[in-house]
């Protein structure tokens, strides 16, 4: 009977645990259950990223210098980067309301746009495009590319925050000269492969991104190559992929000759940014084409210890024309900001956009180092001269060999399908099998779709 | 003690030693990483004896920058909750399916066909019906987003636990006119104690660890462990001293609950008395 | 004892499935007869089975994958089952330190399998990870996430050593449940160690064990945190060496758009799988 009475108490405990739990979430929900305030708050959305940690630091600065003029108070929602994009998907698909302004990448702006406010009316408010004490702005401040890049069938639905570019980070103690062209560069990494080269200081000479087809990197790497060869995405005029030329051939043998010499790590097909970056922190690699942030962590004496002061960035090689220039590209994407179509406060966050992205917010950005898709600071000198990152950008020709893809709505389902056969040619399949059959993948999905 | 047994016992426990070795190792190479800084984390050769930098701990700590102490009280309600309620609502119907069949072999495999299906697939329909029912971010719309994945496997383990169980305690029990439910509380609950605790350890571990729904489902409010320690997985860095100093202290509440849950795990209370 | 009073103990359990899947279930079911995405969600067309038919024709796409997971469970099942069991079998011949142990051989079931995941980045990374320093070190060549068969065991053995103590611990229970009476009859009868454990232990545990088993497979078939953190599935796409049946469903989701193939994907998983199982459950189901 004793062992009983052991289990009737450990059962009741169990159950008013329970119950209490149950209750005590349910009491914390109601009292701490504020009302309507006065101000609006606007939600804004972002993933980590130094980005978003201005955004915190620039909001506080509104709150605390408009929200009572404007009564509309700004909150930053840091959410981690790991499914983000599944969070942010479902966020929108199933009609919430809040946040109210999201933040996505740029090839996100067609596949979004069902669910993303269209903005063109409010740019032609008056009341709504000015600062808060009603200076109006100029639409145009902002790179012709940025606004294209964030339209869709006409409409503006993305507002561009930030770019981002695919440079060559390379190591300045081995390499005098930063290569200009594809073959000085595939040169190079020979020379500086242990395996060609025994007295290499480095173990490879080339680190890319070769992962996918979720990781897209390695395409956006690839198109970098492919345009400077002159190749373009569709055929002009149209939305039929032509990729199976002759710049495709020659952009699939760079990654084919990186593959079959080994001047690549042996595992760069699950490479991301982050291996990139770290195989070039162990000071095992000469060269690396990855996204020009990882700068950053790269010249950071505490995260860097081994190569901090011995890396450089470059603008990614190119190819020379007849007239002894360099055609280059360096990939161009995004972090972009548009407004939840089921808000319930459109208008204040457009307001706030605005100040954010094209007027005093813009600037805020600009301090705490985030280069903009705004002409604005680089077309200033003593902003260029205050602040090294856009110095950066101008000496790089950012402006100038930056350059995205083209916005439509698979875009994205694109770039998977292309990382996926790159990452397989990096793994050994025949290069030329496998631009053949992206081409075939590519044009079958978007003539099934409709697009041509 | 014969020699035979003496040796016996020696490699019973030198196998457990293994054991242990295994199930640890990596953990302890998870600890170390904790207590490095970021940049001696992907140092070459691996750095073993290092001056420990307790900041990643410190900082998750005692500051409030990355709620860990909210993570930690929601992961626990949550945890406590959906175990207890996979209980209270799990053991009735194990109980009813073990001795009665009910439902048949068809209601227990419709039970577990929850479990078959990914995750992913479940993502919006299910937060169309959470974002309907306000159940967004809340402690009780998470436990309940976890019953689902958990109340099966009560289910069916604690089916097969009793199934084992003799019936003569049971049918003493009703000829004395006691009721299913008492008779099923305090005389079959009891017994079966060991597979109780084994799926409660389960259930609460599996709260713990869950990562997609709780940083799909939850923001401010209720997040929980998985989806704070996640915050150091950046765009553009992964803080990957942080981020094991966060999975070590989620271990910390695990390894209080199964200090506390096994002495439960004892033979059964009253399994010797069959013997008489 | 009235007659109604089983009935009453599976409602609740019958009402929370029934509420949370009712939805989900049949609206997937919808989704799977058109060519949803995240695009056109909330108006797709109609294509009836063109979905069904595509992946039940297509060799490289869901029986690639639906191959992939019977290799993969064909490895980690065996592997924790005997495993999970051999525990157990240690733990409970153990008088003192008996939580300790337990404790420790939990531990690797504390981690989120995403985290282990992404710490697998780190662990096996050709350069700067400890796994390969050590082993060329060693002059072994270092197991590489690039290779498909190398990467199918890099993911298989992490999905061993993390859920083996799930079997572990509900074999553990079943075997503190055992009847000390049967064990020490049979024990004066002469069975002792091996034939202790054939003869009386094992019909005994049979049952607890194939829950163990029923619940491990359909796991492991949902096995996607850490070959997805890992190395995304592949190497190779769209159905590389290590895209589980969950990953694919997942690829097709959202990274290839395409959620009419991945809900028609999972309804084609849900009905193998029933089947696989009803095959074991009536196997062990007492009538």
């Amino acid at each position: 009977m004793k062992d009983l009475k052991k289990g009737i108490t450990k059962l009741q405990v169990i159950a008013i645990a329970v119950i209490v739990i149950i209750a005590a979430v349910l009491s914390a929900y109601f009292i701490l259950y504020q009302p309507a305030k006065q101000k609006i708050t606007i939600e804004v959305q972002w993933v980590a990223c130094p980005e978003a940690d201005m955004c915190v630091n620039t909001a506080k600065y509104w709150n605390e210098h408009y929200a009572e003029k404007t009564g509309i108070e700004v909150k930053v929602t840091i959410l981690s980067f790991l499914g983000y994009f599944d969070k942010l998907t479902t966020q929108l698909v199933s009609g919430a309301s809040t946040p109210d302004i999201v933040e996505a990448w740029s090839y996100y702006v067609g596949m979004y746009s069902p669910y993303i406010e269209p903005l063109d009316n409010y740019f032609n408010d008056p009341k709504l495009f000015s600062s808060p004490d009603g200076t109006p702005y100029n639409i145009n401040d902002m790179y012709q590319a940025a606004l294209e890049t964030g339209r869709y069938q006409g409409k503006t639905y993305f507002l561009m925050h930030s770019d981002v570019h695919l440079i060559l980070v390379y190591r300045t103690d081995i390499i005098p000269k930063p290569p200009e062209t594809w073959d000085e560069f595939i040169e190079i990494a020979r020379q500086n492969t242990r395996s060609h080269n025994p007295d290499s200081k480095t173990k490879y000479g080339v680190a890319i991104a070769g992962r996918g087809p979720i990781d897209t990197t390695t395409w956006k790497t690839w198109l970098s190559i492919y345009w400077s060869y002159n190749g373009t995405y569709f055929k002009p005029g149209t939305y039929e992929p032509d990729f199976n030329n002759s710049a495709g051939l020659s952009a699939m043998q760079i990654y084919d000759t990186l593959a079959r010499e080994q001047l690549v790590p042996p595992d760069v097909t699950s490479y991301a940014f982050l291996e990139v970056m770290a195989a070039m922190q162990s000071g095992e690699v000469a060269m690396i084409l990855d996204w020009q942030p990882v700068y950053v962590t790269l010249s950071d004496p505490n995260q860097s210890p081994l190569v901090y002061d011995k890396v450089a960035m470059a603008p990614p090689p190119g190819v020379r024309q007849s007239d002894g220039s360099i055609k280059r590209y360096a990939y161009k994407g995004y972090n972009c900001l548009g407004i939840n179509k089921n808000s319930k406060h459109k208008a204040e966050a457009f307001k706030f956009l605005a100040w954010y992205l094209f007027g005093e917010g813009m600037m805020l950005d600009v301090k705490q180092g985030n280069t903009p898709a705004n002409r604005v600071p680089y077309e200033n000198q003593t902003i260029v001269n205050t602040y090294p990152w856009i110095k950066n950008a101008l000496d790089l020709q950012l402006p100038q060999i930056g350059r995205p893809e083209p916005s439509y709505v698979d875009l994205p389902t694109v770039q998977s399908i292309g990382a996926g056969f790159l990452s397989s040619v990096l793994s050994g399949l025949n290069p030329v099998t496998g631009l053949e059959s992206l081409q075939r993948e590519v044009w079958s999905l978007l003539k099934s779709k409709g697009y041509f | 003690m014969s020699k035979g047994r003496i040796l016996k016992k020696i490699i019973r426990d030198v196998l457990i030693i293994v054991v242990i070795l295994i199930s640890i190792f990596p953990i302890i190479w998870i600890f170390l990483n904790a207590i490095k800084t970021n940049a001696q984390t992907i140092e070459i050769p691996p750095v073993w004896v290092f001056k420990p930098d307790w900041s990643h701990f410190l900082n998750l700590i005692l500051s409030d920058q990355f709620n860990l102490r909210l993570a930690m009280l929601n992961s626990t309600v949550v945890a406590l909750s959906t175990t207890g309620m996979a209980l209270l609502i799990g053991f009735p119907c194990a109980y009813s399916i073990s001795r009665f069949k009910t439902g048949g072999r068809n209601f227990a495999m419709w039970i577990i066909s929850f479990r078959m299906l990914p995750p992913v697939i479940f993502m919006i329909p299910m937060f169309i019906i959470f974002l309907s029912l306000k159940l967004l971010d809340t402690h009780i719309g998470l436990a309940f987003l976890y019953l689902i994945f958990t109340l099966p496997l009560v289910i069916w383990v604690l089916k097969s636990f009793i199934d084992e169980i003799p019936k003569e305690f049971e049918e003493a029990a009703m000829i004395d006119g006691c009721s299913a439910t008492s008779i099923m509380w305090r005389i079959v609950f009891p017994i079966a104690m060991p597979g109780i605790v084994s799926v409660a350890i389960l259930s609460f571990f599996f709260s713990f660890t869950e990562f997609f729904f709780a940083y799909v489902f939850t923001s401010a409010s209720a997040i929980t462990m998985p989806a704070m320690a996640a915050i150091f997985i950046t765009q553009y860095t992964w803080l990957w001293a942080d981020l094991s100093a966060s999975i070590v202290l989620t271990m910390i509440p695990l390894a209080i609950f199964l200090a506390l849950i096994q002495k439960e795990l004892v033979r059964g209370l009253t399994m010797g008395a069959i013997k008489g | 004892m009235k007659v109604g009073i089983k009935y009453i103990f599976v409602i609740p359990a019958t009402l929370i499935f029934l509420f949370f899947s009712l939805f989900p279930t049949v609206f997937n079911i919808y989704l799977s007869f058109t060519n949803a995405n995240v695009f056109n969600y909330h108006s797709p067309d109609w294509i009836l089975f063109e979905n069904y038919y595509k992946l039940l024709i297509s060799p490289g796409l869901f029986w690639q994958s639906m191959k992939v997971t019977i290799l993969y469970l064909l490895i980690v099942i065996p592997a924790e089952v005997f495993l999970g069991i051999a525990y157990a079998l240690l733990v409970n011949s153990l008088t003192k330190y008996r939580r300790i142990v337990v404790t420790f051989i939990l531990l690797p079931m504390s981690i989120a399998p995403v985290f282990l995941g992404a710490l697998g980045r780190l662990l096996f990374h050709n350069i700067v990870g400890i796994l390969p320093y050590y082993l060329r070190f060693l002059g072994l060549p270092p197991p590489s996430l690039s290779d498909p068969i190398q990467a199918l065991f890099i993911v298989a053995i992490m999905d061993i050593w993390q859920w083996t103590p799930f079997v572990f611990i509900i074999v553990l229970a079943g075997l503190t449940s055992l009847p000390l009476s049967v064990i020490d009859a049979a024990k004066i009868d002469g069975a002792e160690g091996w034939k202790e454990f054939r003869y009386i232990t094992f019909p005994m545990l049979k049952r607890v064990i194939a829950v163990a088993l029923i619940f491990r497979i359909m796991d492991a078939c949902k096995t996607f945190d850490v070959p997805f953190m890992l190395i995304e599935g592949g190497p190779g796409a769209p159905v590389g060496a290590t895209t589980t049946i969950s990953i694919f469903i997942y690829k097709f989701a959202l990274t290839y758009n395409n959620i009419g193939i991945a809900a028609a994907s999972s309804i084609l998983l849900l009905i193998v799988l029933s089947i696989a199982i009803s095959i074991i459950v009536r196997q062990i189901w007492r009538e």
